[in-house]
């Protein structure tokens, strides 16, 4: 029991902060996919795991569609690998467990992030009719903007709970209940982040672009074949 | 002699950090603006009454690129000191807001953000923390240093400071980073390849497989949203396999 209370302290610290760096700590890249999952990866002891979940959400989220909360998605993977690890569950790349993660937690980013976007409607207020410019004060600002602070911790905080506790119920619900052959597992490690790739050449899909891809391929082939 | 001193300045660039905490569809940076430079007005101006009226400067809509605000609020401290008028002030953060937006927008989101992640992915081959540590030394190297180095640009030239940032931070530099990052997606991909391998008895995969994700790639790149349903729906559909299979 105290060791699920501690979890869910930590969950919801992390959650807090790391989700803030998203937007207004800094902004330094801390929450991307490659690095929260690769992160989680080396401390549960299982880097592979750590390298598909990270490759494959850093390339599909390359694509910046904007419906996607994707520091939330990376978070929620990342904790629930953790999670995860704590009650023996380890799940391997491409494997159903896997799918699940990315899944749930890319289904609840997109969620979260469009009730963000209905919750935060435009207001017709001109900033003449925003009360902190009518107090004349400095001080009064510094406090708006700690307030602001710890109202996104709170929000992000709870963000980050739910969906790790969402995805790692789902999680747990499909383990070894599901054993799909070799052949499947393997194809999938292979398709999930050649999905991602069309998303991140969907974005540089300009013909310059193209050409400069094709050369860096060329380029790698050259490589391989003069070894 | 200025009275704003280097450590005012890495004091109000610390709080620039956090600017948007507080981004606001009525005001957008106002009120973060006046959260930052505080300490170096406060120390222009150490009557209250003086303060008080100095806020009118900033009493509109101000929006800028996050990473480039520092320019913006260098600036502004710059003419406080020189006691400009509210009109001059507002029309230079008015003037100078949306091509400072115009110049970070295609530099950081479009080419800095992707060549980093791309680095970081390739480096990947190299183990899982030098991925890690490319990808964030390389894009926190650019953006804090012009983040900080902002602030002092600003302080320094005054009004001609956007000039100078302007030249520094180029339409040519943008797609040199752009072109870049097509090559690492291009080393990226054939660095896949060579981990996977290509299959012996069914060359044709690896022909098709590529020739798919360009055509996908193509389609999702005709309207953006379409990735919101499409992207869940290969990742269920790729379970829901797996399922059955």
């Amino acid at each position: 029991m105290a060791q699920i209370l501690i979890g869910t302290l930590v969950v919801l610290l992390l959650g807090g902060i790391l989700l803030m760096e998203r937007r207004c700590l800094g902004k330094m890249a801390i929450v991307q996919p490659l690095v929260l999952c690769g992160l989680a990866g080396i401390i549960t002891g299982n880097p592979e795991i750590g390298i598909w979940l990270g490759v494959s959400l850093q390339l599909l989220s390359i694509g910046q569609s904007h419906y996607c909360n994707w520091a939330l998605a990376a978070f929620i993977v990342s904790a629930s690998l953790l999670v995860l690890w704590r009650f023996d569950i380890s799940p391997t790349a491409a494997s159903p467990a896997s799918l699940v993660l990315l899944c749930g937690s890319i289904l609840f980013s997109i969620m979260a992030e469009l009730s963000t976007m209905q919750l935060r409607r435009p207001t017709k207020m001109p900033i003449s009719a925003v009360p902190i410019w009518k107090s004349q004060s400095f001080e009064v600002f510094a406090r708006f903007i700690h307030l602001r602070m710890l109202r996104a911790f709170a929000a992000n905080s709870l963000l980050g709970l739910s969906g790790t506790l969402v995805t790692c119920l789902l999680v747990m619900g499909i383990h070894n209940r599901v054993y799909p052959s070799d052949t499947t597992i393997t194809t999938m490690q292979m398709v999930i982040p050649a999905f991602g790739i069309s998303m991140t050449l969907g974005t540089l899909s300009q013909k310059r672009h193209t050409i400069y891809a094709t050369g860096g391929l060329l380029l790698c082939f050259a490589i391989m074949v003069t070894q | 002699m200025n009275i704003i001193t280097t450590r005012d300045l890495l004091k109000v660039s610390l709080r620039l950090l956090f600017i948007q905490t507080a981004w606001s569809l009525s005001s957008m940076q106002s009120e973060g603006i006046v959260y930052c430079i505080s300490p170096a007005l406060k120390k222009l101006f150490p009557e209250e009454k003086r303060l008080k009226r100095i806020l009118k400067h900033y009493h509109a809509p101000i929006n800028t690129h996050p990473f480039l605000v520092s320019l913006l609020a260098g600036a502004a401290i710059r003419l406080e000191e020189e006691g400009r008028s509210t009109k001059t002030i507002l029309a230079y953060l008015r003037t100078t807001m949306g091509p400072l937006a115009a110049l970070g927008d295609p530099f950081f989101q479009a080419a800095t953000a992707f060549a980093s992640v791309l680095a970081g992915l390739i480096t990947l081959i190299a183990g899982i923390l030098p991925g890690i540590v490319t990808l964030l030394v390389v894009f926190n190297t650019i953006h804090l240093f012009l983040r900080v180095y902002g602030i002092f640009v600003g302080y320094k030239m005054g009004e001609q400071s956007f000039a100078y940032i302007g030249k520094k931070i180029n339409a040519t530099k943008t797609l040199f980073l752009r072109a870049a990052t097509g090559l690492l997606s291009g080393l990226f991909i054939g660095g896949i390849v060579y981990r996977y391998g290509v299959p012996q008895h069914n060359w044709w995969i690896l022909p098709v497989v590529g020739l798919v994700s360009l055509a996908l790639a193509t389609l999702l790149n005709l309207k953006r949203a379409v990735w919101t349903y499409v992207l869940p729906l290969f990742l269920l559909g790729s379970l829901i396999l797996e399922v059955f299979i």
